[in-house]
């Protein structure tokens, strides 16, 4: 029986094209999209069609302050869409090392979040404003 | 224009290494310069344009 399991410790996050990898410790995307209902009369059960994607992606954050690192990069992009790359190896975009691309909106940050003795953190569901776009090559 | 690294690691380029708005097309530039992960790279004026 072929078996084939994955460890999250190499998902590759690239967000406005800064790496961001190494201050992620969880992220999920969530493909969707919106259900339409086209139920009518003579329908034995709800009917729904294929609306607009509607997909999240939510990623939890180590806070970091420098340059180039989670505040900074996220906190210069609040407001505005920008491009989010992920992967779930850092190898190259492969059929078996898909590319999830898409564009997000900045539109909530927590960026100070915890309390003595914690480590800063911030978990954060982005909304996509593209639909999620899948590279294998 | 071109553009150089400061900080962490930015359109797959790391520190001191130098970006096109090619390698950029997707970015909000802006953004990457006002986070201080780039600087945008002025060529200096040769000397005999300098003293013009």
């Amino acid at each position: 029986m072929a078996t084939t399991t994955v460890l999250s410790n190499t998902v590759s996050v690239v967000i406005n094209s800064v790496d961001l990898s190494d201050q992620v410790t969880n992220a999920t995307i969530n493909q969707q999209f919106d259900e339409l209902e086209t139920t009518s009369m003579g329908s034995t059960s709800r009917v729904f069609v294929k609306g607009l994607e509607s997909s999240t992606i939510t990623l939890d954050f180590l806070n970091s302050y420098v340059a180039s690192e989670v505040y900074a990069t996220l906190q210069a992009a609040y407001g505005t869409s920008v491009t989010c790359v992920m992967k779930p190896t850092t190898a190259a975009v492969s059929a078996t090392n898909p590319s999830f691309t898409a564009s997000i909106l900045i539109n909530n940050l927590t960026p100070i979040n915890g309390g003595p003795g914690d480590l800063q953190t911030q978990s954060i569901t982005f909304t996509c404003t593209s639909t999620v776009a899948i590279a294998t090559s | 224009m071109a553009y150089e690294v400061l900080a962490g690691i930015v359109g797959g380029k790391e520190v001191g290494e130098t970006l096109t708005d090619e390698d950029l097309a997707t970015a909000n530039i802006d953004a990457l310069i006002a986070s201080g992960s780039i600087k945008p790279i002025t060529a200096k004026p040769k000397k005999d344009e300098a003293a013009e």
